[in-house]
């Protein structure tokens, strides 16, 4: 790949960055108080919401990463794409009335709606904080690596304008510019998606068949490529990954923010009904596009190497193939696409850091609730820029991270410390704030050492030679750990708290389900 | 939250109605999760114990049995999602 000004995708940037100041500067009017910051007064609609959520998940690791991943292991990596759509239906039937009737801004405010708010607030912060500063990282650095490739700009500044961007998208516009900049970011890459997809099918006349003949003809496993069971070894790994996606996915903050932007539950089942539907269809989509890439780029010598290695890397899979089938002005534009489909997703990160710091640590506990509306906006917005300049800090020191490895561990940490207290607050009478505690503090303990002892980290990153944790993935483990503690400590719990935990639950479930 | 509304949802919960919308809820809830879930589970175990099943080219087509498996869990999930949303709207509207 060259490192020329990429000047058609570099065009339509820019283009996307204008339309995005001026939504940025119509919702800036729009955003006054703490509920029009976090959650856009609420007045987002299903369909606009379902979008935004399509987008959220939607981010490069998905859009990129998924087709790398199919060209190197074939129907294998179906395991992702499918276990992707269950995650987000499984959302819609557990979670979404629910988490919608009890919230208001952050997921905190749903487990503390009956048990002991300070301490549960800052569990929640604990468990935001902890999964959205390393995704925000993972998907900057990703940001800077992609940037330099596609559009010939310097890591530094690709880095500078993906932190400046979406700092100002949250400080001046809050959710409600948030919302719209994933939105019409969701658009494009659905836009984008399907037509690769169909220039690419067009190559082969619209037969499948033909398709699929040639991709085990010229891939280097050849009809292996169609054989379950050659990337995950043993099953542990196996529901560890696919736990991590459907819990993980549950437990991101800025995904479950979301929820808080429609009027009610119907349209809150609404949106996710959408996001199901997108979601469902490009990753539907991506797996053909994945087999096209196989039949089309194997062979081309600009493309992929002798030994089927792909230039910058397997992330690169969909971009090659953009240029291969579309020329360079289709290059361009899915260049573009990708830059703002990262760009949507960490001012959503972004957004809900800062919402976690201002609203559950700095105004529920800190102040205990006796700050005013226009202050906790000024709080937000000051704790947007810290953490926006914080994380491109980051991003410029830790270059060489691993960014699929960082962006599965704060998915981890998501499914073993936000989800079991989420789903035991809604659903399990006897749960009490100290279980809460006890679990979620053990599930963020064990999911970090397993992941340090395991051989992504203690051997690929540290170099050692044997792995003391010998699974890829640690889900299984600590979800089951954060689980096991909450359980039997919320039931040897004889406090006074505990009582007073356990009887509201009634009134609970009624606001939960009826709102 | 204030004693009142604790006392007014106390009631209401009661109240056979409201009961019966709540189990038919939960039992939507839970059956489509583990239907779901469980299709899902079965699949990525099926690849891990049963490789050579799934790669058989499913009738004349080139495509394998594992990938169809796989789409089909995918338009189950939107399907399923679209029936949820309208059942459960119905039964809200109901009450």
């Amino acid at each position: 790949m060259d490192q020329d000004l990429n000047v058609v995708a570099i065009g339509i940037f820019v283009l996307f960055v204008i339309a995005s100041l001026w939504v940025t500067w119509w919702a800036a009017r729009r955003t006054r108080s703490t509920g029009e910051f976090y959650t856009a007064g609420g007045k987002i609609t299903g369909f606009q919401n379902g979008l935004a959520l399509a987008g959220d998940f939607m981010s490069a690791a998905t859009f990129l990463g998924l087709t790398g991943l199919i060209f190197i292991g074939g129907v294998d990596a179906m395991l992702f794409t499918v276990g992707i759509s269950v995650g987000w239906a499984l959302i819609l039937f557990v979670l979404a009335d629910r988490l919608r009737n009890l919230g208001r801004y952050t997921f905190a405010d749903v487990v503390a709606y009956r048990l002991q708010p300070e301490k549960i607030r800052l569990l929640a912060a604990a468990g935001t904080l902890t999964v959205a500063i390393p995704y925000l990282i993972a998907q900057m650095v990703g940001a800077g690596s992609l940037i330099e490739t596609l559009f010939g700009l310097p890591y530094f500044s690709a880095v500078l304008i993906v932190g400046t961007l979406m700092t100002v998208y949250v400080v001046f516009g809050g959710m409600l510019a948030t919302t719209w900049v994933q939105v019409i970011k969701a658009v494009l890459l659905l836009v984008g998606g399907s037509v690769l997809l169909i220039i690419t099918l067009s190559q082969f006349g619209f037969d499948l068949n033909a398709m699929f003949e040639k991709a085990a003809e010229v891939h280097p496993r050849g009809k292996a490529i169609f054989s379950h069971g050659v990337m995950f070894k043993d099953p542990i790994s196996i529901v560890s990954l696919a736990l991590a996606f459907l819990l993980g996915t549950a437990g991101l903050p800025h995904v479950l923010m979301r929820f808080f932007t429609v009027p009610d539950a119907q349209q809150a089942r609404r949106s996710i009904g959408f996001a199901v539907v997108f979601i469902g269809y490009f990753q539907a989509a991506l797996v053909l596009v994945g087999f096209g890439a196989i039949a089309l780029l194997s062979g081309e010598t600009e493309y992929v190497d002798q030994s089927g290695n792909i230039s910058g890397g397997a992330n690169m899979v969909s971009v090659h193939l953009s240029r291969l089938v579309g020329g360079e002005a289709f290059f361009g534009f899915m260049s573009a696409v990708a830059f703002a489909t990262i760009l949507a997703v960490v001012a959503g990160i972004l957004l809900s850091a800062s919402a976690s710091v201002a609203h559950d640590i700095y105004a529920r506990v800190i102040r205990k609730g006796s700050l005013s509306d226009s202050e906790e906006v000024r709080v937000s917005r000051i704790a947007t820029v810290v953490i926006g300049a914080t994380a491109i800090g980051l991003s410029l020191l830790v270059k060489d991270i691993n960014v699929g490895v960082l962006s599965t561990f704060a998915l981890a940490i998501a499914a073993s410390v936000n989800f079991p207290a989420i789903f035991l607050a809604l659903f399990w009478k006897n749960l009490t704030t100290r279980g809460a505690v006890a679990g979620g503090v053990s599930g963020l303990i064990v999911v970090i050492t397993l992941s340090i002892l395991s051989p992504t980290f203690w051997v690929q990153v540290l170099g050692h030679e044997t792995a003391i944790f010998p699974y890829a993935y640690p889900t299984l483990f600590s979800v089951s750990a954060a689980f096991a503690v909450t359980i039997v400590v919320s039931k040897m719990d004889r406090s006074k708290r505990a009582a007073l935990d356990r009887s509201a639950y009634r009134a609970q479930l009624i606001k939960s389900e009826l709102g | 939250m204030d004693t009142d509304a604790t006392a007014s949802s106390n009631t209401e919960l009661d109240n056979a109605e409201l009961h019966q919308l709540l189990r038919k809820r939960s039992r939507l809830r839970w059956g489509l999760t583990v239907l779901l879930g469980g299709s899902y589970l079965a699949y990525a175990l099926a690849g891990h114990y049963f490789p050579r099943a799934l790669a058989i080219p499913f009738f004349a087509s080139a495509m394998p049995w594992g990938m169809v498996a796989g789409y089909t869990i995918i338009l189950m999930s939107i399907i399923l999602s679209v029936v949820y949303v309208r059942v459960v709207g119905k039964l809200t509207a109901q009450h």
